[in-house]
């Protein structure tokens, strides 16, 4: 095989970082509660002690990045499941704690609103996108559905790159 | 300051609040600025022109007194218009009046969640001042005669950190 001029190999290695930017920056995910799976004894060591009550309903949600790698994880108590483990047709409404999301080795970067994927009374489904060849999205539209007098709303939430956190759009 | 009215003047401007509160609610629109503009016209300003939550929250925000919730409530129990609520950009926002009487315990009321197939009980957590709220949503907060309180349309201490009280300048 004819070897590649220095040149035409440059070009090459700049499509290439265009194109993995640009899949990037198109790439988003959206969240489904069937694919989340119960928390890991290591992951459970990671949430605080207001977790302590909803550890064994405690859900941990893979979000897959562009290279369908795990880049991030959402940690949530699953009402569903703590609610239906509460005997009879009626139960207490409690405060449950809200998602947390964690880097893979168990780095704490930001708290979503409400538990994922609802809270009762609401409901909150999350997408993330904007990888921008970074290996974490840079951004988390929240569509909650709430049928209170707050109202139905859509919200989002931005990667700082100073702090390494996920923070509320225009905060 | 809250004005301050002779004993027998609060009481009958008392009564006239709640008759005001009461009438708007029987109407039964279910429409919380309807409900609302019923009593700011038979307590403050019979002209007053019909506003939509979202429109009437601005109108407030540049035309009324803003008031802390604890001066809302003693000038509702002076028989004065306290109107608070919320504006929801791209959405419909919700207002309500305070209703006149003492202070009650938010919540105790059930409302169904479907997934778990459960009747969730909101239990109390702290007093608040009574409202008239409706409202032609499912939410069982939202609808009061001076039977819920503020807090209760919004359902969660998140929610009601953003409502807001005006009353109309003097």
């Amino acid at each position: 095989m004819a070897a590649m001029a220095p040149q035409h190999k440059i070009f090459a290695i700049l499509i290439a970082l265009a194109f993995t930017f640009n899949a990037g920056a198109q790439h988003s995910f959206k969240v489904n509660a069937s694919q989340c799976r119960a928390a890991t004894p290591e992951e459970l060591k990671w949430l605080p002690a207001e977790w302590t009550p909803f550890r064994i309903f405690t859900r941990a949600c893979p979000v897959l990045g562009p290279g369908r790698r795990t880049d991030l994880l959402l940690i949530s108590p699953s009402a569903e499941k703590f609610y239906k483990s509460q005997p009879g047709t009626q139960a207490n409404a409690v405060k449950l704690p809200a998602a947390r999301l964690y880097l893979p080795g168990g780095r704490f970067c930001g708290t979503l609103p409400y538990a994922f994927p609802d809270d009762p009374p609401v409901e909150m489904s999350v997408r993330f996108s904007e990888w921008r060849g970074g290996s974490v999205p840079t951004k988390i539209d929240l569509e909650i559905s709430d049928p209170t007098a707050s109202g139905n709303r859509r919200t989002a939430m931005v990667w700082d790159p100073v702090t390494r956190m996920y923070q509320e759009k225009n905060k | 300051m809250t004005p301050t009215m002779a004993p027998e003047a609060t009481t009958t401007a008392t009564a006239a609040l709640k008759k005001a509160c009461d009438e708007a609610y029987l109407k039964g629109t279910g429409s919380c600025s309807n409900a609302v503009w019923e009593v700011i016209k038979s307590m403050s300003n019979a002209q007053e022109p019909y506003r939509v939550a979202n429109v009437l929250m601005d109108h407030m925000s540049a035309n009324w007194k803003t008031v802390e919730l604890e001066e809302g409530y003693n000038l509702a129990n002076q028989g004065i218009v306290v109107v608070g609520g919320t504006k929801v950009e791209q959405g419909n926002g919700h207002v309500i009046v305070i209703y006149p009487g003492a202070k009650k315990l938010n919540g105790g009321y059930m409302y169904f969640y479907k997934k778990g197939n459960k009747d969730l009980m909101l239990n109390g957590t702290k007093l608040y001042p009574l409202c008239l709220s409706t409202s032609m949503g499912k939410w069982p907060g939202a609808n009061s005669n001076g039977d819920k309180t503020v807090w209760d349309p919004w359902g969660s201490d998140k929610g009601f950190e953003g409502v807001k009280f005006f009353t109309p300048k003097a």
